[in-house]
Order: structure tokens, then C-alpha cells, then sequence
């Protein structure tokens, strides 16, 4: 399967402080990968910097190659501010965590449905009526008619994220970038939305990056996750081997402390101890030690741990996870 | 009623009188006549002044001056004023920093003296007036427009429609303007009042428009002496500068708040 997007030792900085560290992954055409991590490890950073959107402040190394929906391949790094706009709501699609803020409020909804399409293919504004009308029924809005020319304050939060979903889609990308698409939403409006996205997923062939840090949703909708802590990817790979067989000390921290309602055996929730480090402070070595049970001082506190295949496509990143399987 | 509806009402009743002047009087604002300061009777509801002319239809008929006067230098202050606020609050850095230091030092000197000071050069005509009272105000609506920008600009809806490729070039026009737009339209309001109420202190101290033609300010300057003789010959020109001020004032705060 061909890669739709490919990162290299992306790195990632905010002045002198370092909030990801090397980051390499790969998303393929069709696929739905996860990122997952606390609030703080850095998740969001790594969205925006594969749209272009991190500002001046940042300073980005590595590589992000895409491929474009016209067969060109391009490092989103090293292309010019004017190419990147072309990309931008094209091939590369996002969608934010609140759909109440994403939304104008001084436009009707159809005139911003078509905002990418006008932006980048420029149309009469008959056949942008009819495409955002198709948009909206593509996402399941009843009475498109209507919504079309409602504006956002009228929409509920779901309406808003399906309108959400439906300007992302309108220039039918290749990668669709999901930010905590459903964060906002309630539990019973979050399992249609992401029903819609797996449907959407089905039909148009995308690729997409979830990020979140629900563990449910990502067993599913993810075909893999990675899992994101202080700036580094500490597991990948397949949903069903990550939650079945979680290699990482953290990841299967974050498994224990996830509720799980319909579990055979009443099971504690047993939350990960301490918080996020400072990225301007981070610990030496794994920077997960001081909160890992398996620590071992003088080895997990000085050397940094490389990823390492434990299985096929699964890599962890513990410096002692033959050990701890053991 | 509202403070809006107030203003409003009060900007309709003197715009209707200025238009309609020669309609709601019997005498022309230049037209002299034999009786000089003559108290208010039924024939001259204000009096005359001291070329017995008619001080109702002089009100009337100065309104005229001071609305062009006031909204013409809104709209050029505007015209200066949202591009600059617009530019610094988007672009931010060093662009915002040098145009907040220019606006600054606009806004630190004062405006009725900085408006003397280039009427004395250049000589009063309403043209003159519109243009500096305009350049002597544009200063707040920038700084105003700026501020505006700038948390327009951090707003989601932008980084959605950055996200979706568009560039600054479509965003500032279609998105950052028309949320600014509510708050540039009271500071309109607010900068018509502020140059109708410059415009007049301008002319009373002997810049405003030249004679003969009414105008408030200088009608005040002259009523002033003869104040004992007939009041109502500096006090009805003065009347009419506080309700239009008090119009646009009463409009502007209303909408913005």
C-alpha cells in the first residue's frame, strides 16, 4: 500500500524546549491511525505541524513527505508558504476539537460548507450550492436545505462537527486530520460521528490521523495507534496487538485507567501516578521512569530507549520490555 | 428606549431639519433685515443677530456644515484608520509594533490643537476641515481595529479557514473585517461626534468656515456678545451642537455596548 503520509525524525520546538523529539511514522492510504497520549504529550503540536500551521515561532526538522491526490510526492518542509495553501484543504484536511469556535459566526453555513472549494477551485455559485448540498447529505444532516442557510449559533454541537466534518471533505483529501473530533460532544452524538467517519473512511478510500485520548474510541475506529508520551511515539502498532498485549509499561498504564463498563470482573480504575513532565525539563532517559513501576534505576534513568520490533509492526519503545513480558 | 434608538431618533430629527431648512423657515440664512438683535417673537422664533438675520434658519441651515463636516471625517478617518488597524492586528510583530508607535504618537498630541495648528497653515474650507479632523481621528479607529483583529485573528473559525488554504489575502476581507465590522460602525459614530464637536470649537476660536455661510461654532463665537441682548442667539447654535453630539454619542456607545 502506498504511504499517503510519511514523517522522519520530525522534531519539533518551541524556542530552546523540545516538545517532540524524532518523530517517524507512516499513514497509508485508506488507513485509520490513532495518536493517543495525555493532554500534554504533544499530540496536537504534530497535527498542525503536518498542515503548516505551527507559526514562526516553531522550528521543525525531519521530514513530512505526502503524497499528492496528482501523484507528485512532496516534503511539506521544505515547500514554499504559497505551495503549502494548495495543500492545504486539498490533499490535507483537519478538523478541530470544537466545532462551536470552528464556525463563523457572521456566515451561513453553505457559504462557508464551500469555503475550500471556492478557495481552491472556483465555481459559479450554483453548482457550490449543489456541492455543498451533497456535502451535507454525505454527512448525514437532515434537512439540508435548511441548514444550509442557518448560521452556526442555530446548529447543535453535532450538526456543527458533521458540518465540521463536511468542509473537510469537500476537496475529498487524501489525509483527513481529526483533533479530538468528538471531545466536545455528547457520548450518544460522538457514536454517530464516528460512525459517519468509518463510513466515510469506507467510501472515499481517505486516510485518516485520529487524535484523541479516548481509549475506546480508538479500539473503534483505529487500524493502528500510536501512543504519544513527552514527545516521542513509546508504542505502535496494530489496535488489536497494542491493546491486547500493550509492550510498554505506560500504555499499559493507560489500559488500566481507561472505565471499562463491561468488563466479566469488576475492575479499579488505576490511574498512571505524577503528570506529564515539563518538556522544558524532561527526565534523563526514559522520560517515563519517574512514574513506571518497572523502573530500574542506573539503567531506565540514563539511557534513552530506541524503538524496538517486539512483534511484527509492533514497536516499543522500553528499554526492559523483554523483562516486564516475562 | 434604547440608547440606540435615542441617538438615532435625535440624528434624524437635525438631519431632516438641516435637508428640509429652507422648507421650515421663511428667510434665507444670508438674508438681512432692519431689525438688528432682536429678542425671539413670533416672526423670529430666535431672534435675529447682529445683521438682523434670522437665527432659526442659520441653525437650520449650519446643521448642513457640521454633518458633512462630521461624517466626512469619520469616513476619511475610517478610510485611514481600519486598513492600519486591520494590517497591525493581522500581521502582528514588527509591523503592529511600528504602527502602534505611529498611532501612539498620534493619539498623544492633542487633536484640537494638532487641527489649529494645520487650519492655521492651510486655511479653513470644509474640505480642509473633513480632511484634517479626519487625519487628527483616524488614530483611535486603528487602534480600535487592531485590538479587534487581534482576537479575531486567534479565533478557531480563522485557523479552520488557514486550514482549508486560505491565505491572508482572503481571510482579512472575508473574515477578520466583517467581525470587526459591528465595533468600526459605533466608532463612526463616535468619531462624527467627536468632529462636529471639534469643527465648532474650531470656528468659535475664528478657524471654522468662512462668513457668511452659518455655522455653529462661529454663530456661538458672535452670540457670546451679545449674550445680555438676545441669549438666544449663541444659545440656540449651542443647543444644536449638544443634541447632534449627543445623537452620534448616544448611537455609538449604544451600539457598541
Amino acid at each position: 500500500m502506498v504511504d499517503v503520509i510519511a514523517t522522519q525524525h520530525l522534531t519539533i520546538g518551541f524556542g530552546a524546549t523540545r516538545v517532540v523529539h524524532r518523530l517517524s511514522f507512516s499513514i497509508a492510504a485508506g488507513e485509520v491511525v490513532a495518536l493517543v497520549g495525555e493532554s500534554g504529550s504533544g499530540k496536537s503540536t504534530v497535527a498542525l505541524s503536518l498542515m503548516g500551521l505551527l507559526g514562526r515561532s516553531a522550528s521543525v526538522e525531519g521530514s513530512i513527505h505526502l503524497s499528492r491526490k496528482n501523484g507528485e510526492t512532496c516534503d511539506l518542509l521544505t515547500l514554499p508558504e504559497r505551495r503549502l495553501r494548495a495543500i492545504r484543504g486539498n490533499d490535507l484536511a483537519m478538523i478541530f476539537q470544537e466545532p462551536m469556535a470552528s464556525l463563523d459566526p457572521i456566515y451561513r453555513i453553505g457559504a462557508q460548507i464551500t469555503e475550500a472549494l471556492a478557495v481552491h477551485r472556483p465555481m459559479p455559485q450554483a453548482a457550490l450550492r449543489t456541492e455543498a448540498l451533497r456535502l451535507l447529505r454525505s454527512v448525514a444532516i437532515a434537512n439540508p436545505e435548511a441548514c444550509l442557510s442557518a448560521y452556526p449559533h442555530q446548529l447543535s454541537g453535532g450538526q456543527r462537527q458533521r458540518v465540521m466534518i463536511a468542509i473537510a471533505l469537500s476537496c475529498q483529501p487524501r489525509l483527513l486530520i481529526a483533533d479530538e473530533p468528538t471531545t466536545a460532544l455528547d457520548a450518544t452524538i460522538q457514536a454517530q460521528i464516528i460512525d459517519q467517519l468509518r463510513q466515510l473512511r469506507a467510501e472515499t478510500g481517505m486516510a485518516v490521523l485520529f487524535i484523541t485520548h479516548d481509549l475506546g474510541l480508538v479500539r473503534e475506529i483505529a487500524d493502528r495507534v500510536l501512543v504519544m508520551y513527552a514527545g516521542r511515539i513509546v508504542e505502535s502498532g496494530p489496535t488489536e496487538a497494542v491493546f491486547g498485549a500493550p509492550r510498554m509499561p505506560y500504555t499499559a498504564g493507560l489500559m488500566r485507567s481507561r472505565p471499562r463498563l463491561f468488563a466479566e470482573t469488576p475492575v479499579r480504575i488505576e490511574p498512571i501516578p505524577g503528570n506529564v513532565p515539563n518538556p522544558a525539563h524532561l527526565p534523563p532517559g526514559c522520560a517515563f521512569h519517574p512514574r513506571c513501576a518497572h523502573s530500574q534505576p542506573g539503567r531506565c534513568d540514563s539511557g534513552t530507549p530506541e524503538p524496538e520490533a517486539c512483534a511484527p509492526g509492533h514497536q516499543v519503545c522500553c528499554l526492559r520490555w523483554r523483562e516486564i513480558v516475562a | 428606549m434604547t440608547r440606540r434608538a435615542c441617538g438615532l431618533v435625535l440624528i434624524l430629527a437635525v438631519t431632516f431639519a438641516a435637508l428640509f431648512a429652507p422648507l421650515l423657515t421663511a428667510y434665507a440664512p444670508t438674508q438681512t433685515g432692519v431689525f438688528f438683535l432682536a429678542p425671539p417673537d413670533a416672526a423670529h422664533w430666535f431672534g435675529t443677530d447682529d445683521l438682523g438675520r434670522d437665527v432659526l434658519s442659520r441653525v437650520l441651515h449650519g446643521g448642513r456644515a457640521s454633518l458633512v463636516i462630521g461624517v466626512g471625517a469619520a469616513f476619511v478617518a475610517c478610510v485611514i484608520g481600519v486598513p492600519a488597524g486591520l494590517l497591525a492586528g493581522y500581521c502582528g510583530g514588527r509591523v503592529d509594533l511600528w504602527a502602534t508607535q505611529v498611532m501612539n504618537l498620534c493619539i498623544a498630541l492633542p487633536g484640537l490643537v494638532l487641527a489649529l495648528l494645520i487650519t492655521a497653515v492651510t486655511g479653513p474650507s470644509v474640505l480642509n476641515i473633513v480632511l484634517i479632523l479626519g487625519f487628527v481621528s483616524w488614530p483611535r479607529v486603528a487602534r480600535l481595529v487592531r485590538g479587534q483583529a487581534f482576537l479575531i485573528r486567534e479565533a478557531l473559525f480563522v485557523e479552520a479557514a488557514r486550514a482549508a488554504g486560505a491565505d491572508a489575502v482572503w481571510i482579512v476581507p472575508m473574515h477578520i473585517l466583517p467581525n470587526v465590522a459591528g465595533v468600526i460602525a459605533a466608532q463612526f459614530a463616535l468619531t462624527v461626534a467627536y468632529a462636529i464637536f471639534t469643527s465648532s470649537s474650531l470656528s468659535f476660536l475664528g478657524l471654522g468656515i468662512p462668513p457668511p455661510s452659518p455655522d455653529w461654532g462661529g454663530m456661538v463665537r458672535t452670540g457670546l456678545d451679545y449674550l445680555s441682548i438676545n441669549p438666544a442667539m449663541g444659545l440656540a447654535p449651542s443647543a444644536a451642537v449638544g443634541i447632534t453630539v449627543l445623537g452620534f454619542y448616544l448611537l455609538g456607545s449604544g451600539t457598541r455596548g
